[in-house]
């Protein structure tokens, strides 16, 4: 990453002339957090009928399922968009979305949530796997909807020989990948009632305003789903086929439904009202039954413990500011909140509580106050303990093979803790570790998704939630119990429903969890709370459940396939407490008998507590009986498409294909004519890149080759260390500012360099790097007018230390800190004609007074020192405001300034529509205070041509626009000062662009 | 020295003048005896009214390529058309083009609108030329003259033209058929066919009757000379690509792996194939003596007979068939989406030939004197020539 952006800098440098290499070398947009490759997977290709499927060995069973999964949705999408395609589609995959986020192949950052892409610049699809093979199956086929929909409407658009620069806009196609991908899921109900009933449904008009975001990619859905059933399905196809008649998809939308545009908006809302509005009959909101604990930013996963002293404390993860931390807060009999949440673990800023899976993995309290909960740690996730009664930090707990870790939960004796977890294979399985034998055991071994073990009072049964159920190869969950004592895993629950995150009572004869069903429509209903009775005992057998039938299950017992039936209840009890709007999640049912839950209503999560359990449980909303023998006992498992299969599996080979190719040429009064190319390429995995620029400046023919600037680079990331070489040969005139001996008014002159470098950047975390740097290059420098001739074989090196926790918002940082440290040393090694050290440190630290406003500040110092030293600059917007861009210049330099930064309008466009073409995401104000000081030799010897050897500053109030969110107009007015602050100098008004710093 | 480089740019301009004047010369759209036609012309959509995609010609494999002509944008479904020593096509940017049969070279251009996704017609010289986008929606151009007859504002025409006695029959986007008179454009009688339907198949001439279908699944028949409708029937299957005809019934390709034979005097459903992939869409089908052939989007191309509609054979190959097949004494030659023309054996539906082009085949075919026009993606138009065929084309 730090490499890449060095490289990136390296390019513009060369495309846009020497003249603004300085700030890029000092602007350096040298902080940000680092992607890591922690694993260096030994990759593997299967060669399918229509696609190359990248895995690595561990996972081939699992590549395997995709590579199935792949073609099965190929023939289908051939069908439903009447064409082929006529090159292979790489799919890349990975076991674990901890080994996703280490991929190469897009530069960014990948947060939890995201299930896989399509990158269309190779044609590459990107999928992770989590412990689900539905929700692998899902992800795989959305993909490949968005890989026929781009290479259909590229073929359109060419056809009629218009120039690929339209867009289908996101909410189509993220919509119709997720409708042509499968049925609604219960998620898709859950908000989509939310957003009616709560009455945040953007409408078809203004659906833009929420371009990207998860209700647009269930509005989007529900839109798809509107028009196959109101126009008919071909529509959606006919959609993307008279896309080449408009940039403006409204016209398109009308003239193929061969309806107003405003009608078909209307039309679609009635539609979804019509279904969700009488389910609102008996239902009840979430805010209405239940009194909130915590209802700002997001929480769930919640956890009781009553302390010794008798005090109750309700702890969650949460992300109130963004960061996520652990939090608690205190209630009292009653469970009313006696205090605003507080945080308990201060998570997402450092290397031991890296990441929080917000709402996938649940937390777990001891009967004697221990809290067990999960963060990713550096390359895998690991359990943390809290000791709440001592109120410190217990041990954390990591194991050698397992990436992912979901859900602990603690013994009865405090001894044990039960997990989920996905292993280097990609499947997720249930385990018991022994904290005082520091022994691991693997419960499950099977392809199936077993989630939330919860342990029973007594000791001897594990709930958790699976699809291992007879009924899951239609996406079902249901309860079961694994028996410590036998190894036998049975149903609780049975049913095409989504049974989840299972809880005991204290007592032990209940369980309580969520459950989402189907109504008769096929539609889920709201996710409610249930218990189920575990306190009868036998009477007629039980159905068993065992491994996925491969014969590889090589930790469940043998007895569980010789004894299909124990003795257990073919009935239990069930009672449903609830009938909610929308959600409910991991109820957990407290000693004093009462439930607490995390809720979902008016897109928010929120953690509530249910009073008067007993009175729900005497008179339910609902009461069943669940025959548990009909669940059957047959195991059911997808398609794998193999080398059994005849399919052929190779090793990887690296083959680089081109990724950019870029030219240009200007024309200026300073430089003349002036043009070049740049070519990048990179392998498949995006690990290995090669850049090739070549550049020239000359202004007659006869300086053509002295004039000529070629660089050749090459970047490896696939080490955690990344590592980037390379040779150049610069030579032209140049106008730098940094240069000492160049005219302080204009520092044009030749220069012409031969040399070679080379990088490492080791990330020693997310947040933290050390970077060396080396280079050695012959240098011939000519000043005629100050008859300066100087050549030079300079050999530099540098080191770095870079650290940055801060979050970004729309226009810059808005909390946390970064800082980097630098140390350098430049010396000609055969003349001495060049020798100086640099040293450079920059601090900046945001707070975040209130969730929109942010008190930053920032402390920079910088010498470079010794024969030759450059010149440090500032001025303009970027630092030290009221003076000339980059006019104030000296060898050494200290710089400070503090912003408060807080907003005026956060969305204009929803204020005045008509501002929502310009693409005005929002409109902050900043008040400042900047002050510097440069100087040369001297600290108080004044240069005034350069602003140095005074100390001087700025201080006034700015405004900052951020248009199509990610771009930053910026506009600044206020009062410069020199003299040290006692010369008043005059008023300023400035406009530039960028982020704040 | 100043004065001799005043005359070379003169000199310069004048030849650039020149050279435009001689270009836009080479443009027009001009066909050699435009008005006469020869036995094996194809002037109208699967050379027909009845759209039957065959020829009685002998045309079997191998074939090979005589020439590869760059049109400069992609083609809509229908079919080339032959005329004379002409092959005209219309394509996606608007543009006909009339290229030499025997060398492949560029015989004359013409635009009419952003787009020609219908086949057009050919009437005695005149083309009528349907607009799919644009301000005007019709043109009937003489090719002899290489000038424009007369045109029409109005809903643009996304399908192929039926050429009547001096007439012809259109629909436009906005489901209203109208006969339109060849000499001067007059609309002689229009028919809505309802709101918010679309038509996106060529009429189709059956027993005496314009036949149409729409995207809801409803096939209309309508009187030629009034426009009235005779009958109509409701498939509950849209019906995307254009119908066929022969002398008794109605084949009817539709988007849910469904494909009707249907009486043409009643539109009674005479048989009917279903698969168990209900997104299974099937081609524009071709007729010719006792079978019926259609492509579908699972790759398979099937043969029925056309009395029983059992099925007679079915060729399977590894992308989607979209293109209307052609039907030949002995042959049956199918376009694929993988770039792909088979040659079928007609009896045994078994693979004789096959040959790769630039792109996908999702056009028609046309067919004459032992060669083959075959229109590919990105924008190529191929004629290929089987070893029975003589060397040198006299239309």
């Amino acid at each position: 990453m730090v490499l890449l952006r060095r490289v990136s800098s390296l390019l513009t440098f060369l495309c846009v002339g020497l003249l603004v290499a300085p700030v890029y070398a000092q602007y350096g947009f040298h902080f940000g957090r680092n992607k890591i490759q922690y694993e260096n997977f030994d990759w593997h290709v299967l060669k399918t009928e229509h696609f190359d499927i990248y895995f690595y060995t561990e996972m081939q069973e699992l590549a395997e399922h995709g590579a199935a999964f792949a073609e099965e949705i190929y023939q289908e999408l051939e069908n439903k968009f009447n064409f082929s395609l006529n090159n292979r589609t790489p799919i890349i995959f990975y076991s674990s979305n901890l080994h996703f986020k280490q991929t190469n192949i897009t530069p960014g950052f990948i947060p939890d949530g995201v299930g896989g892409f399509f990158e269309f610049l190779k044609g590459r699809v990107v999928i992770p796997a989590n412990g689900n093979l539905h929700r692998f199956r899902r992800v795989v086929r959305h993909e490949m909807v968005h890989v026929f929909t781009f290479n259909k409407i590229l073929r359109v658009l060419r056809d009629h020989r218009i120039p690929p620069d339209r867009f289908l806009p996101l909410w189509f196609t993220e919509g119709l990948a997720e409708y042509w991908s499968g049925e609604q899921d219960y998620q898709h109900e859950m908000v989509m009632r939310d957003a009616i009933y709560s009455n945040y449904l953007v409408p078809l008009e203004n659906i833009y305003r929420i371009n990207g975001s998860f209700v647009m990619y269930k509005e989007g859905e529900a839109l798809c789903r509107f028009i196959a059933e109101t126009y008919g399905e071909e529509k959606l196809l006919e959609l993307i086929d008279k896309a080449w008649m408009d940039r403006d998809f409204r016209k398109v939308l009308a003239r193929t439904l061969r309806e107003d545009f405003l009608v078909i908006s209307d039309r679609w809302q009635t539609w979804l009202k019509e279904q969700y509005y009488p389910k609102l009959e008996d239902a009840e909101f979430p805010t209405a039954i239940a009194g909130g604990l915590s209802v700002e930013g997001f929480n769930s996963k919640p956890v009781f413990y009553q302390f010794e002293d008798g005090r109750r404390q309700v702890y969650f993860v949460g992300n109130h500011d963004g960061y996520g931390n652990v939090f608690y807060v205190e209630v009292d009999s009653l469970y009313r909140p006696l205090t605003k949440p507080k945080v308990l673990v201060r998570g997402e800023r450092g290397d031991r509580f890296e990441a929080f899976h917000l709402f996938e993995s649940r937390l777990s309290v001891s009967l004697d106050g221990k809290l067990a909960f999960v963060t990713k740690s550096g390359e895998k996730d690991v359990i943390h303990t809290y000791d709440l009664e001592a109120g410190q930090l217990g041990p954390t707990y990591s194991f050698d093979d397992l990436i992912a870790v979901y859900s602990p939960s603690w013994s009865p004796d405090g001894r044990q803790i039960a997990f989920s977890s996905i292993d280097q294979s990609g499947f997720i399985d249930l385990y018991i570790y022994d904290t005082e034998a520091r022994a691991l055991r693997k419960l499950t071994n099977d392809s199936y998704d077993e989630r939330d073990p919860a342990w029973s009072p007594d000791g001897r049964y594990l709930a958790f939630s699976s699809d291992r159920t007879s009924v899951g190869q239609e996406n079902a969950y249901n309860l079961f119990t694994y028996d410590l004592e036998t190894g036998g895993v049975e149903y609780v629950t049975f049913g095409k429903h989504h049974d989840l995150s299972p809880r005991w009572s204290p007592d032990g004869n209940h369980l309580v969890f969520t459950s989402s069903r189907r109504d008769s429509t096929g539609r889920y209903g709201g996710q409610d709370i249930y218990v189920i009775d575990m306190a009868t005992r036998p009477s007629v057998p039980t159905p068993v459940v065992a491994g996925d039938g491969d014969g590889d299950s090589d930790t469940a017992p043998a007895a569980l396939v010789e004894e299909p039936y124990i003795e257990e209840p073919a009935e239990r009890g069930l009672r449903q407490l609830t009938r909610l709007t929308t959600a409910a999640f991991d109820p957990v049912w407290t000693r004093d008998g009462h439930m607490v839950f995390a809720s979902f209503e008016n897109f928010r999560f929120t953690i509530r507590q249910l009073p008067e359990v007993d009175s729900l449980m005497s008179a339910p909303k609902k009461r069943e009986v669940v025959n548990l023998a009909d669940a059957g006992n047959q195991h059911w498992k997808f398609e794998r498409l193999g080398t059994d299969s005849g399919v052929e599996r190779l090793p990887y080979r690296r083959r680089y294909s081109l990724d950019i190719a870029q030219g240009q040429l200007s024309n200026n009064a300073i430089w003349g004519t002036t043009g070049g190319a740049m070519l990048a390429f990179s392998d498949l995995m995006g690990n290995d890149r090669l850049f090739v620029t070549l550049y020239n400046t000359s202004q007659n023919s006869g300086d053509f080759l002295r004039s000529l600037n070629v660089a050749v680079s090459r970047v490896q990331l696939h080490r955690r260390a990344n590592i980037g070489y390379g040779l150049y040969r610069f030579g032209g005139f140049r106008y730098d500012i940094t240069d000492p001996d160049a005219s302080t008014e204009f520092p044009r002159f030749w220069e012409e360099i031969w040399g070679g470098f080379g990088s490492v950047s080791y990330p020693i975390s997310m947040f933290r790097r050390i970077e060396v740097s080396t280079s050695l290059s012959w240098d011939d420098k000519q000043i005629p007018v100050r008859q300066i001739d100087r050549q030079a074989l300079l050999l530099s090196n540098a080191v770095s230390l870079t650290h940055d926790n801060a979050l970004y918002g729309q226009n810059g940082p808005v909390v946390g800190w970064r800082g980097r440290l630098t140390a350098a040393y430049t010396t000609d090694v055969l003349y001495s004609n060049v020798n100086y050290v640099t040293l450079a440190a920059d601090i900046r630290h945001y707070l975040r007074i209130h969730r929109d406003v942010t008190f930053a500040s920032r402390v920079t110092a910088r010498v470079n020192d010794g024969r030759e030293a450059r010149l440090w600059f500032m001025g303009g917007s970027w630092d030290l405001r009221g003076f000339p861009l980059f006019d104030v210049r000296g060898k050494k330099m200290w710089f400070t300034s503090h912003e408060l930064r807080f907003p005026i309008l956060r969305a204009p466009s929803l204020y005045i529509p008509v501002l929502a073409p310009f693409g005005i995401a929002n409109l902050r104000g900043a008040l400042f205070f900047d002050a510097a000081h440069a100087w040369n030799e001297s600290y108080n010897e004044k240069i005034p041509q350069i602003f140095a050897g005074e100390t001087l500053g700025a201080t006034g109030i700015g405004l900052r626009m951020n248009l199509f969110g990610g771009f930053v107009l910026r506009y600044d007015i206020g009062y410069r000062f020199r003299d040290g602050f006692s010369r008043h100098d005059k008023r300023f008004k400035q406009f530039f662009f960028g982020f704040d710093f | 020295m100043g004065k001799m480089v005043v005359s070379t740019s003169k000199l310069t301009l004048v030849a650039f003048g020149a050279a435009l004047l001689l270009f836009a010369g080479c443009k027009a759209l001009k066909v050699e005896k435009a008005n006469m036609v020869s036995e094996g012309d194809w002037l109208t959509e699967g050379d027909s009214g009845e759209r039957r995609h065959a020829t009685g010609e002998v045309l079997d494999p191998p074939l090979e390529e005589v020439w590869a002509y760059n049109a400069g944008a992609g083609f809509g479904p229908g079919s080339p058309l032959l005329l004379g020593e002409a092959v005209i096509v219309g394509t996606r940017k608007g543009e006909v083009h009339a290229i030499n049969f025997e060398t492949g070279k560029r015989m004359g251009i013409e635009g009419f609108g952003d787009v020609v996704e219908g086949t057009p017609v050919i009437q005695n010289g005149i083309i009528f030329i349907p607009v799919g986008w644009g301000r005007q929606a019709l043109y009937a151009y003489d090719l002899g003259r290489g000038e424009t007859r007369w045109k029409l504002k109005g809903v643009p025409i996304e399908t192929g033209l039926l050429a009547l006695d001096e007439a012809f029959i259109a629909v436009d986007a906005e489901a209203w058929v109208r006969k339109y008179n060849a000499d001067d454009g007059a609309v002689v009688w229009e028919q809505p066919l309802g709101e918010r339907v679309t038509i996106h198949t060529t009429p189709v001439l059956a027993r005496n009757n314009i036949v149409v279908a729409d995207d809801r699944g409803r096939v209309v028949a309508l009187d030629p000379s009034e426009g009235t409708a005779q009958w109509g029937q409701d498939l509950g299957s849209p019906v995307y690509t254009s119908i066929a005809a022969d002398e008794a019934s109605l084949y009817v390709p539709t988007t849910r792996g469904r494909f009707f034979a249907l009486d043409a005097t009643q539109g009674r459903v005479l048989w009917k194939v279903e698969l168990p992939d209900t997104t299974v869409r099937f081609s524009a089908p071709a007729v010719d003596g006792s079978l019926v052939v259609v492509g579908a989007s699972d790759g398979s191309l099937r043969a029925f007979d056309k009395a029983t509609g059992d099925q007679q054979w079915i060729f399977h190959n590894d992308a989607a068939l979209t293109a209307t097949p052609l039907l030949t004494p002995n042959t049956v030659y199918a376009g694929s989406m993988r770039r792909s023309v088979f040659a079928i054996d007609r009896a045994t539906g078994e693979k004789k030939w096959e040959q790769q082009l630039r792109g996908r085949v999702k056009s028609a075919f046309a067919a004459r004197d032992g060669y083959l026009v075959v229109l590919a993606e990105p924008r190529y138009v191929f004629l290929f020539k089987s070893a029975s065929a003589a060397d040198v084309v006299s239309p």
